[in-house]
């Protein structure tokens, strides 16, 4: 009885990671799922994870501008919002590391501008690359953290986005 | 250093970089010393490296003549396709672990969503588990 028992289940294991990680072009894979959707928003989406919190956006008139970013600590939502930011474009948290969150704020007309901020739970700074082009609205900001690493875009001279990489205190191109 | 232009990063674990160059027509790893690039088998003219964690990276891609979202873990080997049942686009942004984050599109808008994957260290786990079990029975 064991060892039927004990065949049964290796082949059903053998079939189990067969089915699931078997090397094919873009199969599915087995997965669970549950939505999270900010209070009374229309839209919402979630951008970054770290330590079971979670860092999004969300809006309540389907503009597809998100202008609102929160942080969901496993139980409720606290508002992250660059102070000043405009109230359309607003500010959108894309990247949490421990404490410190990352993302982008844009300044209210008639000076739009598109800036990355670093958030440590107390106060916001602005993030710019030094070498993003202020000639364009949208020259960039930060997307992702790491510790203190920090990734995102800036627009070139030439109009074209380029990645940055902050290593500690050294910036990359 | 540079991916070039066109490029983004996007997401960061410890000093590995993902992200996308070429418009967003492919995704790249940046693993500090060496790119390499990022695309969804199915993914024909748009493939984004969002997230990373460890070795598994998480993001999106359009097939050919789609406009449509279709969200993708590749965990160093092989590509997965995962879009939420029921949805128009899933795109995901974000992983910690065997846990992702992201969005969907349906009929009443966007969505946020965690999605939890199967790890093969938690199946063998449970097999060796279940083994155990089996020889203690046996004595």
């Amino acid at each position: 009885m064991g060892r039927k028992l004990l065949f049964l289940y290796c082949a059903t294991f053998v079939w189990l990671v067969t089915a699931i990680f078997a090397d094919a072009a873009s199969p599915p894979i087995a997965f669970s799922y549950v939505t999270l959707d900010y209070p009374g928003a229309h839209d919402t989406q979630l951008n970054g994870i770290n330590g079971g919190k979670i860092v999004g956006d969300w809006e309540t008139n389907s503009s597809t501008l998100f202008p609102n970013s929160f942080l969901y600590d496993g139980a409720s939502f606290k508002s992250i919002a660059f102070p000043g930011a405009d109230p359309n474009l607003g500010t959108q948290a894309f990247g949490i590391s421990g404490n410190l969150i990352a993302g982008i704020y844009w300044t209210p007309s008639p000076n739009i501008h598109e800036h990355g901020f670093l958030y440590d739970g107390n106060s916001y700074t602005t993030i710019d690359d030094p070498l993003a082009n202020s000639f364009y609205a949208n020259q960039g900001g930060v997307f992702g953290i790491s510790g203190n690493h920090l990734v995102g875009e800036y627009i070139d001279s030439a109009s074209h986005g380029q990645s940055f990489f902050t290593m500690g205190h050294i910036l990359r191109h | 250093l540079t991916p070039g232009p066109g490029s983004a990063a996007l997401g960061v674990d410890g000093n590995k970089v993902v992200g996308y160059y070429a418009g967003g027509q492919f995704g790249y790893l940046y693993d500090g010393t060496n790119y390499t690039t990022i695309a969804d088998p199915s993914g024909t003219h748009l493939n984004e490296a969002v997230g990373i964690s460890g070795n598994d990276i998480v993001g999106d891609y359009q097939g050919i003549s789609e406009s449509a979202l279709h969200g993708f873990l590749f965990d160093g080997t092989s590509y997965y396709t995962i879009d939420i049942p029921g949805s128009t686009q899933t795109s995901l942004r974000g992983i910690e672990g065997n846990s992702i984050v992201g969005w969907y599109l349906n009929g009443t808008g966007y969505h946020g969503v965690i999605i939890t994957v199967p790890e093969p260290s938690t199946l063998a786990l449970l097999t060796l588990g279940a083994v155990g079990l089996l020889a203690a029975r046996r004595r």
